[in-house]
This record gives structure tokens, sequence and C-alpha cells, in this order.
């Protein structure tokens, strides 16, 4: 089964390899969050005085994200070997979306902000991947591909804490982190 | 998909999907403030980096000269991509 196979491809490789292709190509795109997790969630609390009655919203919201998501751009080239098989590598920056988690209260006095205490965090990714796959179409001008490989991410997340109160007296505070090094390593296909 | 746009230059229009979890290595302090003052000197090194690791020791205390540590965790990074471009061929047929 093995040699019949190996055969096959041999054959897919030899004769197309007249019509071998280099190619390369540079784009863009917005990657959509998938197989998110919760990393948090954000409490918004609206306290209202009208002069005679209190009145007080209190909502929590779970936070669900996955870093790989926003805007990115991307650079590679690739080589077919015949019209239906090639290797193609990419590259590709990922500028992430942001999320926000934390708390806010403010209280409004006759329908005027009062006061504030809110502590906000933002977090949101960058990214450099690198994929290398194979490319595989049914041939032709318009023939749709597909490219299967994996990809090898270098990836940092930061975090930044922002507080604000002004109840009584005024505060703020600020706080940055990074979540950073290693390796990811994913697959691609499409 | 590709759309001819002149004899070697074509438009790629693709959907993309990519499986990934990320583990960091480290998490580091790198900016504090309060009231518009940097106090980020009143952190210890404990204080400021967090190492990833497998397995926690929780018999020995926290010396604060060094990085805390915390068992590793993975962070989503799963994504389907929309993405557009331009692709410049030469030789052979058109993929």
């Amino acid at each position: 089964m093995k040699k019949i196979i190996l055969t096959l491809f041999c054959l897919v490789l030899v004769s197309g390899f007249a019509s071998a292709q280099v190619y390369f190509r540079a784009g863009g795109g917005y990657t959509l969050p998938i197989a998110t997790e919760s990393v948090g969630e954000m409490q918004t609390e609206t306290e209202s005085y009208d002069g005679n009655n209190y009145t007080d919203t209190d909502k929590t919201k779970n936070v669900s994200a996955s870093y790989g998501s926003g805007i990115n751009f991307n650079a590679g080239g690739g080589f077919m070997f015949s019209e239906f098989l090639g290797v193609d590598l990419n590259i590709s920056y990922l500028i992430g979306k942001k999320y926000e988690t934390g708390n806010s209260y403010k209280f409004y006095n006759n329908g005027t902000l009062n006061g504030t205490d809110e502590t906000i965090i933002t977090t949101n990714s960058k990214a450099i991947f690198i994929t290398p796959s194979f490319v595989i179409t049914t041939g032709g001008a318009h023939a749709p591909y597909g490219r299967f490989g994996v990809v090898l991410g270098s990836p940092s997340i930061d975090r930044k804490e922002s507080s604000y109160y002004d109840l009584d007296g005024t505060g703020t505070s600020s706080r940055k982190w990074e979540y950073k090094g290693g390796i990811s390593t994913g697959f691609q296909g499409l | 998909m590709n759309w001819t746009l002149a004899a070697n230059i074509k438009l790629y229009t693709e959907v993309n999907f990519t499986s990934m979890t990320f583990y960091a290595k480290e998490y580091n302090l790198t900016e504090s403030s309060y009231n518009g003052v940097n106090n980020i000197d009143q952190y210890s090194v404990s204080q400021k980096k967090t190492e990833f690791v497998k397995e926690v020791d929780n018999t020995t205390q926290q010396d604060p000269t060094k990085p805390t540590q915390e068992l590793r965790q993975g962070t989503p990074f799963s994504s389907l991509s929309l993405q557009v471009g331009v692709v410049y061929s030469i030789g052979g047929k058109n993929m």
C-alpha cells in the first residue's frame, strides 16, 4: 500500500514538474477568535440618587477570548512542484484584539456624575508566526487550494491595569505587565 | 481562491484556521505608577517577575530577590482568519 501511494505521489510530481512555479505573496486580514476561554469578567455598577430615592444597576458579564484574534499582515512565498502540489512558507504579524475586564462603579446625583471607582484591565497580544505548509490544489486558474502545515509562533501578551477613584479624594494608578517567552506551536489549514 | 489581475499577478482570498495555545515562560511588571508618580522601584523582584514552570515547590518560602514561580498555564490563541492579498508568480501554470 505504501509503495502504491509513494508511486502515485512520484508520478504526480514528475508529470507536473514542467509546470513548476515560484510565487510570492503579501496581504493581510482579520482573524476571528475561536475556541475561546474565559479570561475574566467585567462588572459595571451604576448608582443614581434623584433627591428622594437611590436606584442601583449592577451587571457582570463574562469575557471570553482567544488572543490569536486581531489584524494581521503576512508575506511569503512558495514553490509549486506541479499544477497540484507545492510547498509554502508564510510569515505573519498579528496586532491582537483588545479585551477588557475589571469593575466600574459610577455614582450619579440628580443626573450628574458625582464619583467613580473603577479598575479596568486591558489585555492584547502581538505575535509573529512562521507557517511552513503543503499546498494542494485541483489545478486551473481559479481552482480552490488548501494549505496545511504547522504554525510556529512567538507571541506576547500585554496586560494594562488602570485604576481611577474620585469618590472621596482622587487617586489614579497604572500598572503594565508583559507575558512573554516560549515558542507556541499549532497547526493551520484552510 | 485566486483571481487574475494581470498575467502574473493575482488577487488571493483565503479562509484560514489556526489551532494554537500559548504557554508563556514569564510574566514581568514593566511599568507602575500611583497618582502619576513612577513607583516600580518599590516592588521586589518576586513582585515584578513571575516564571511559569511545570512544578512548584510549596515547601520553600518565597525569596523576594528571586522571581515567583507559578504553574504553567495555556492561553487560547486559536483563530479563523479572512485574508486578502496579491500573488506574483514566475513560470509554470497558474496555481
